[in-house]
């Protein structure tokens, strides 16, 4: 696989961790998990695709932030414990001190209807770059049997429908795991 | 003051280890506690304050510690960022040493696969939300639909679609 080859030529540091979240950190405006894609898939190469979606679906059925639990569990898995604080310190540090700065200049800006527009143009490119990052993903892993029938229920279920998110993984979880272990003996 | 302390201890532990779907859905829960029940926000505050948080880079997880600084000055700030963050990190990190230790077995392989789809198409769901709440029109159209096809289709740092995006809506006004 060339994911895990390009996993065992690069693991990296724990001053690399701290930078790759630091990025992540200052960069997430809004999709936060578009950006570890791109800097840990795209820039970096610690993950493939397939791997990351993996980390990413544990990431979110986890209690937790998602960008703080993918933090976590590559910083553990590359360096241990003191990789995770790594990279936790990196995801939040600029965030944290950019937010009290904000907080004390909000109220200034928030009438201003220029900045509005230019934030409302922001979050539609984002939202544009989670969806495109999305499209990246399902590509390399929708030979998968499971993968395009699971993904569009999640995104009718949570997007169209905005059935509460708990209760939905709850039994998507198990429908998902009974469609892998019925297409796995199919295959083998 | 130490009450308060205490009371933001609480709700954001009880809130780190509800957040599932991330901290965005514990909101409801956290407004429920600090402005209903307890009183150390009035509703047009928090509302403002959700509103900063979206404003800024980062996870959405950080306008917990902006509830608290509110609340109860720098000391606030403080343990609503590590009351947020550790209950969920303890456990993201037992559950990531569990599912390295036991990577290669065969019902934690089928776990993984079964998760991947449901991520990807959490991620659709979320950029199908943020897409509706930045509505503004056809031209939100257009940089959305753009966006998607420049991430699918090249490499190019999505800083300049960002950026083009905000100046648009600068300059178009929408």
């Amino acid at each position: 696989m060339m994911a895990s080859t390009a996993q065992a030529s690069k693991i990296p540091s724990r001053v690399a961790l701290f930078l790759a979240f630091l990025k992540i950190g200052l960069l997430g405006f809004g999709g936060v998990a578009a950006w570890v894609r791109r800097i840990v898939v795209e820039e970096r190469h610690w993950l493939g695709d397939r791997e990351f979606s993996e980390l990413l679906g544990i990431a979110n059925v986890l209690p937790g932030a998602n960008t703080v639990n993918m933090a976590i569990l590559l910083g553990d898995r590359y360096r241990g414990l003191t990789g995770a604080l790594a990279a936790l310190t990196g995801l939040l540090a600029m965030p944290l001190t950019i937010l009290l700065g904000v907080a004390s200049l909000y109220d200034h800006f928030a009438t201003m209807p220029a900045l509005n527009n230019a934030l409302s143009g922001a979050a539609a490119a984002t939202a544009g770059l989670i969806i495109g990052t999305a499209t990246k993903i399902l590509r390399s892993i929708w030979p998968d049997a499971h993968v395009l029938p699971i993904a569009s229920v999640v995104f009718l279920a949570i997007g169209y429908f905005r059935f509460p998110f708990a209760p939905t993984i709850a039994c998507l979880v198990p429908i998902s795991l009974a469609a892998t272990v019925l297409l796995s003996r199919r295959k083998a | 003051m130490s009450e308060a302390l205490k009371q933001i201890a609480v709700t954001c532990a009880e809130a780190s280890l509800l957040a599932i779907g991330g901290a965005t859905a514990t909101l409801p829960e956290i407004q429920r506690q600090f402005v209903d029940l307890h009183h150390l926000l009035d509703f047009s505050t928090f509302v403002r304050l959700i509103a900063v948080g979206q404003v800024t880079p980062g996870p959405n997880c950080i306008v917990i510690s902006l509830l608290g600084w509110q609340i109860a000055g720098f000391p606030g700030f403080i343990v609503a960022t590590i009351a947020f963050l550790l209950p969920s990190s303890l456990l993201a990190f037992a559950a990531g040493r569990v599912l390295a230790r036991y990577a290669q077995h065969a019902g934690l392989v089928i776990l993984r696969k079964a998760l991947a789809p449901i991520a990807v198409g959490l991620l659709f769901a979320t950029g199908a939300i943020l897409a509706g709440e930045a509505w503004h029109g056809s031209m939100s159209l257009v940089i959305t639909g753009s966006m998607i096809l420049v991430t699918s289709f090249t490499k190019i740092n999505p800083l300049w679609g960002i950026g083009s995006g905000a100046l648009l809506g600068w300059i178009t006004g929408f």
